[in-house]
């Protein structure tokens, strides 16, 4: 198999770089909070939207978890039957 | 003269993700490996994280249904007879072997899917060298 070609040091490698990945996700909330809170900046005063810039710094939203792929797979299903369906009748 | 039916940006997305750990851009050598990185939405370097991950553990009875739905999705899609071919057999070789479905109900299933891993001949039209 292809992997067993890796040697450990890009095993480790790899590694890093999904350590690195996480990092550069937790950066992205916090650049995503204070983008918000500029955006709430015209309509709450100014202490408030650093308030909020701040709550949301400290405590970032989760990322959100992918949604199910069978849902997805399951309309597009739907819609491949209904086009297929439509091709017969043509 | 036959008619494309055009195809949705996000069915486009959705088969370029299939099609990249089962085709040639990130192929994954193991089936179900492959299959649990299409199921989990996982990345393609997951397996080769230290330590292995098993996918035994991982690739669970409860990826059933999905598994079934992706088998008809794919079967009834645009993409290439060897990612049909790879999809649809480890998908069987899942639902027989860790799902345990009987050869009778497997039967039954198959009779609506569009693509049938076992009877479709991927080097058709080849000649002695491959060509």
């Amino acid at each position: 198999m292809a992997e067993d070609y890796l040697r450990p040091e890009h095993r480790v490698e790899i590694t890093k770089l999904e350590e690195r990945n996480h990092i550069a996700a937790e950066k992205l909330i916090a650049r995503q909070a204070n983008k918000a809170a500029r955006r709430a900046e015209g309509k709450v005063s100014r202490s408030e939207a650093k308030r909020i810039a701040k709550e949301l710094k400290n405590n970032p939203p989760p990322i959100a978890p992918a949604a199910d792929p069978s849902l997805i797979w399951k309309k597009m299903l739907e819609e491949q039957q209904n086009a297929n369906a439509n091709t017969d009748k043509q | 003269m036959q008619t494309q039916t055009p195809i949705s940006s996000e069915m486009q997305t959705e088969l370029n993700r299939i099609n990249e750990p089962a085709g040639v851009v990130r192929w994954i050598p193991d089936p179900q490996e492959m299959l649990y990185v299409i199921l989990a939405r996982a990345d393609h370097s997951f397996f080769l994280r230290e330590p292995r991950p098993q996918v035994a553990e991982l690739l669970t009875p409860s990826y059933e249904e999905a598994a079934k739905i992706l088998l008809k999705f794919v079967g009834g899609s645009i993409l290439s007879d060897l990612v049909k071919q790879r999809v649809c057999g480890a998908v069987e070789f899942f639902l027989r072997n860790t799902c345990q479905v009987s050869p009778e109900a497997m039967a039954e299933f198959k009779k609506d899917c569009p693509f049938d891993p076992l009877k479709c001949d991927i080097f058709y039209g080849l000649g002695l060298n491959g060509e």
